[in-house]
């Protein structure tokens, strides 16, 4: 639904609805194809081609939220591309379910994957660990941020869960391999549930955030 | 609780079974335990005999250390790393694992010329060897070796030279380029390619492929999107909410 300000000019009330869900995978879409040929290319390393698909995300949901909300307009919260974090006793709740979903993501790897040779060391780490929060982030916040409000005020939170669940998967097709998808089609809607039930983006950014650093 | 919590718990619920089965069933052994796990910088692969064109890569490094055993089976883990970034091979055992008990062993891995069996697939990098000097492994223990890819497109698998010929071992792929199996005994060790089949995920080209697939489809479907809202909804009218 497109909610127009009657106090904005005539040049900036198409722009005043909410971000499409269109534009937002389309912006997905792009970051992922920036990425193969980013990491196609000498000299760049493939962290730095994450790194850069962590900007080119993190800057697209940025342009994508002056685009309908141009300057000088104050977003309302219903525009907002990442949800309100709520107040105090809302965020501990959030931070209690992204706990949660932190183990539930990790308990499985660790229990079957203990023996694996270990992760990043030295100065790696500080780079390893860097690349993967700003991944992290990124994708939280265009996923189960911006994609998911887009989607859940067109089609309702159940959609929101299902697109989000399968770009969640599709988007990490590249770097691993289409037999990972079913894995992260369950981590997907795992992060998505948790999204749900906290009513917060931090809960799956917590867990996501977790889960991946426990590789070291 | 709310419906919208109550579904959320719902997609919890359903989606902690799908995990819980795709772990405990060995379903996922294969797949990245983080979801996440970023490729790094690799330096080129060394080759102990390097094809044409790649003998500027430097020679594969060794690696053995003096290991105290245990006097028992279990006691502690560690592991052992040849030098390269990342590593090429590496081994993660116990005290436990080798004999005599009690007693000082040197512990080893170092990559050994190709022996004259011929492995069914293509040899995907150097054959490494497990030794250990002065001692030997307990029977019964077992072992973890993990060996670096070249990077060439396909999965390869862990074979032991065992018996006079190359024997598959049950091996897990840990992204980008390691693969490591369970060993219940010493001795050569070597990434085998397949000779023949469908071309393999997870090389080079093969996620190129895959980013283009994927990036063009959510562009696509994005663009989607906004033509058929743009065709159905044009502009509304100003002072409407």
């Amino acid at each position: 639904m497109i909610a127009l300000d009657p106090t904005a000019g005539p040049g900036e009330q198409r722009r005043r609805g909410p971000v499409r869900p269109g534009a937002i995978l389309a912006v997905l879409g792009a970051a992922v194809l920036a990425r193969s040929l980013v990491a196609g290319s000498a000299p760049w390393s493939p962290a730095a081609a994450w790194a850069a698909v962590g900007v080119l995300m993190a800057g697209g949901g940025w342009a994508a939220r002056r685009w309908w909300a141009p300057a000088g307009a104050p977003l309302r919260a219903e525009h907002r591309l990442a949800p309100s974090l709520g107040p105090w006793r809302h965020r501990g709740r959030a931070w209690a379910w992204g706990g949660f979903g932190a183990l539930g993501l990790v308990l499985g790897p660790v229990a079957h994957r203990w023996a694996d040779p270990p992760g990043p060391h030295g100065g790696q780490v500080v780079a390893w660990g860097a690349t993967v929060t700003a991944v992290v982030f990124a994708e939280e916040t265009f996923l189960r941020g911006a994609l998911w409000k887009a989607v859940t005020e067109a089609h309702g939170p159940q959609a929101a869960l299902v697109v989000t669940t399968v770009a969640f998967a599709l988007m990490h097709v590249p770097l691993y391999g289409w037999h990972v998808l079913p894995l992260d089609l369950a981590v997907g809607a795992w992060l998505g549930g948790l999204r749900m039930v906290s009513g917060s983006v931090l809960a799956p950014t917590l867990a996501h955030l977790v889960a991946d650093w426990a590789a070291w | 609780m709310s419906s919208l919590r109550r579904q959320g718990v719902w997609a919890l619920a359903a989606s902690g079974l799908v995990l819980t089965l795709g772990w405990t069933s060995g379903a996922w052994r294969d797949a990245p335990a983080v979801y996440d796990g970023l490729p790094f910088n690799a330096e080129p692969y060394r080759y102990l005999n390097p094809p044409s064109g790649l003998e500027g890569n430097g020679a594969p490094s060794s690696v053995h250390m003096a290991l105290r055993t245990a006097t028992h089976a279990g006691g502690t883990a560690f592991a052992l790393s040849t030098n390269e970034s990342p590593p090429q091979s590496s081994l993660i055992a116990s005290d436990g694992d080798f004999l005599p008990a009690g007693q000082t062993v040197m512990v080893g891995i170092r990559p050994v010329p190709a022996p004259p069996v011929t492995p069914a697939g293509r040899p995907d990098g150097n054959v490494y060897e497990v030794y250990v000097e002065g001692g030997s492994l307990r029977p019964g223990s077992t072992y973890t070796v993990a060996l670096r890819g070249t990077g060439a497109p396909g999965i390869p698998q862990l074979e032991h030279l065992a018996a006079g010929r190359w024997q598959p071992l049950p091996t897990t792929h840990v992204p980008p380029a390691v693969y490591s199996a369970p060993a219940g005994a010493l001795g050569d060790f070597l990434l085998v390619l397949p000779l023949h089949g469908p071309t393999p995920v997870g090389g080079p080209n093969a996620g190129v492929v895959a980013a283009l697939v994927v990036g063009g489809l959510l562009l696509a479907t994005g663009a989607f999107l906004w033509a058929i809202r743009r065709f159905r909804r044009p502009v509304e009218p100003l002072g409407v909410s």
